[in-house]
């Protein structure tokens, strides 16, 4: 007798091995869901808590800063690491990737470090007057350092599988190199550049050891979160967790329904 | 009128070598470019259009020397095998690209965008994004693509390679329209001679890098100049031998137990190579009757027969051992040729001489 192909025994056993991560994501959701939804009075007290909202605002905003920052400043990295042949990109690489491999605190101590008041970038700036020692910039930054390589790397992929070809033939058809990115390389990434950049949002919104170490002051959600365990017990940072499951769900959701239409035309979907 | 002319173009480029490339091309001249897989063929288009820098060399193209001018700036069109088109761009937002970037009137580029689809046969598809048409459909979008901007020069990069038979049709033909319609110098990369034959003016033959013969198709497939163009041209009976001299003093090479005659003297006792076409090879199945002159008659016997559609390949074994297309023969049942005692004919003029290797 034929093995049917819905019954296909490996699929079978890789669904199993599979579901273990699943329900453990499952398991987890629901251990801060069912007590927080069974005191509904209790969640509805802490996420009016103006101490609650201004975390949650300043996490949002600074992630979105930090965003907008590698949109700017790295897509060019991005697009040059696609493209370029040298032989210095290997070591490019390996840079953009070192947050990848550093513990977050040693990631924080070294943001700490060059950006403090007395830090050898931290210190010209204050003369400008910006100030990143338990300030905004000093999130911002932190948020940038441990997000960059999700961003690059999501990116530069997104710009390798546009062939070179069509950036070739747009040339000839008297396109200068910007106006070929920009036309024909730009649009056909759009799908990887808004997953590059959703995923260095959750990055940064969740970063915790990095901005604490040089900005435990304004607190931003994670902080916020780590005080309350640490001062005013379970119940009270499992309420401010909740809140942020939500809303990051919630903003999952959105993006997704916002960018469906992205990436129609790209090259690895025709 | 000369449109491009290459001057002694080297490039290293790792596992292949430009060497040496000396070309000109007039103006309105159709030229194939043939050679087999990583003879450099496509990177000799891209250093024609600024896609790729040359070691050593000059590209003068409308006598205008090439060095550090920009792909943008030259006046070259490309067309690759893949098509590449604008994914996220309609047929005919592809085919503005170019005039959008020249920054011609809307009514003017809406016009041009208009002519060149009705040209190619591909007005209903104007709206239609690239994923949705077919591979002999996207080339042709992709060729009237190149031609909006009126290139100087266009540049195919094997262009029906990956198309089905009917669609390769299809292109040719609206290639040789453009051929004749239009004065726009073409250069084409190939590696088939039904390509070369149907399209070309000239061919030229490049094999490691280096060109190894210009000419007519014909000369190309029937007269090639050294044992590698007959190679890769598919001349079937490449042959070495000695020259004797008769005392005629008429130059005979021998090649096993055949002489066969030289169409011109060499110095008795030289180890040459010469080929025949299997095409020029007649195979009759009795003794002829009548000495033609200028012609050889080896008896043969035949060893192998493979069957096309038309024709039939076979393999002889005699003095010498010939391999001869015909025409599938319609009185002859295809099993009982095998083994068949036959004749192998062919001119002294069909003989070509390879004076180098």
């Amino acid at each position: 007798m034929a093995t049917s192909i819905r019954y296909d025994s490996c699929m079978m056993a890789f669904w199993l091995a599979g579901s273990v991560a699943i329900i453990i994501t499952i398991l987890a959701l629901l251990s801060i869901a069912v007590p927080e939804l069974s005191d509904l009075s209790h969640l509805a007290s802490v996420a009016t808590e103006s101490g609650v909202i201004e975390a949650i605002l300043l996490t949002m905003v600074a992630a979105l800063v930090a965003v907008l920052f590698l949109v700017i400043f790295c897509t060019p990295l991005a697009y040059v690491l696609a493209r370029s042949t040298t032989r210095w990109k290997g070591i490019v690489e390996n840079l953009v990737d070192i947050p990848l491999v550093l513990p977050h605190t040693v990631a924080g101590l070294m943001v700490y470090l060059l950006f403090m008041s007395r830090g050898p970038l931290g210190a010209p700036l204050r003369g400008v007057g910006i100030v990143f020692e338990d300030a905004f910039f000093g999130i911002v930054v932190a948020m940038i350092f441990v997000s960059s390589p999700y961003y690059i790397n999501a990116v530069r992929e997104g710009f390798e599988k546009v062939p070179v070809h069509l950036e070739n033939v747009a040339r000839t058809l008297g396109a200068s190199r910007f106006y070929a990115f920009r036309s024909i390389t730009l649009p056909m990434s759009t799908r990887h550049l808004l997953s590059g950049s959703f995923l260095a949002w959750g990055r940064a919104v969740g970063e915790f050891a990095a901005v604490v170490m040089i900005a435990y002051f304004p607190m931003v959600v994670s902080t916020l979160i780590y005080q309350r365990f640490t001062t005013g017990g379970l119940a009270e940072s499992r309420s401010v967790a909740f809140i942020m499951i939500i809303i990051c769900i919630a903003v999952f959701i959105v993006f997704r329904w916002l960018t469906r239409a992205a990436g129609r035309h790209d090259h690895d979907r025709a | 009128m000369t449109m491009i002319v290459l001057e002694h173009v080297s490039l290293a480029l790792g596992e292949f070598n430009l060497r040496d490339v000396d070309l000109r091309i007039s103006r309105g001249e159709y030229l194939v470019l043939l050679g087999p897989s990583g003879a450099g063929k496509t990177v000799l288009l891209e250093i024609i259009t600024g896609l790729r820098e040359a070691d050593n060399g000059t590209v003068i193209i409308n006598q205008r020397d090439m060095s550090g001018v920009l792909p943008e700036h030259r006046g070259t069109a490309i067309v690759y095998q893949d098509y590449s088109l604008f994914p996220h761009m309609t047929a005919a937002e592809n085919i503005a690209y170019g005039l959008k970037i020249q920054r011609r009137p809307v009514k003017e580029i809406t016009k041009r965008v208009d002519s060149l689809l009705a040209d190619f046969g591909i007005s209903p598809l104007k709206n239609r994004y690239p994923g949705s048409l077919s591979g002999g459909e996207q080339q042709r979008v992709a060729i009237a693509r190149a031609l909006a901007t009126d290139p100087a020069v266009l540049l195919l990069d094997e262009p029906f390679a990956s198309l089905d038979p009917r669609s390769r049709d299809e292109c040719i033909r609206v290639m040789q329209n453009l051929k004749e319609t239009r004065s726009v110098t073409i250069i084409q990369v190939s590696h088939s001679g039904d390509e070369a034959y149907t399209l070309a003016d000239r061919v030229v033959v490049l094999l490691d890098g280096r060109v190894s013969q210009t000419g007519t198709p014909d000369e190309i497939f029937y007269h090639p100049v050294s044992v590698k163009v007959a190679q890769f041209a598919g001349m079937e009976n490449v042959m070495t031998g000695t020259v004797t001299n008769n005392e005629s003093g008429r130059s005979l090479i021998t090649i096993g137990s055949a002489k066969i005659p030289l169409p011109v003297a060499f110095k008795q006792g030289a180890q040459i190579s010469i080929g025949i076409s299997a095409g020029c090879i007649r195979v009759l199945f009795e003794k002829p009757v009548s000495d033609e002159p200028d012609t050889n008659r080896i008896p043969c016997q035949v060893r192998r027969v493979t069957w096309g559609k038309d024709t039939a390949t076979l393999w002889l074994e005699g003095a010498v051992p010939l391999t001869a297309v015909i025409q599938r023969p319609t009185d002859y049942d295809p099993s009982s040729l095998q083994d068949l005692h036959v004749y192998a004919v062919f001119k002294d003029t069909d003989v070509c001489v390879f004076s180098g290797d």
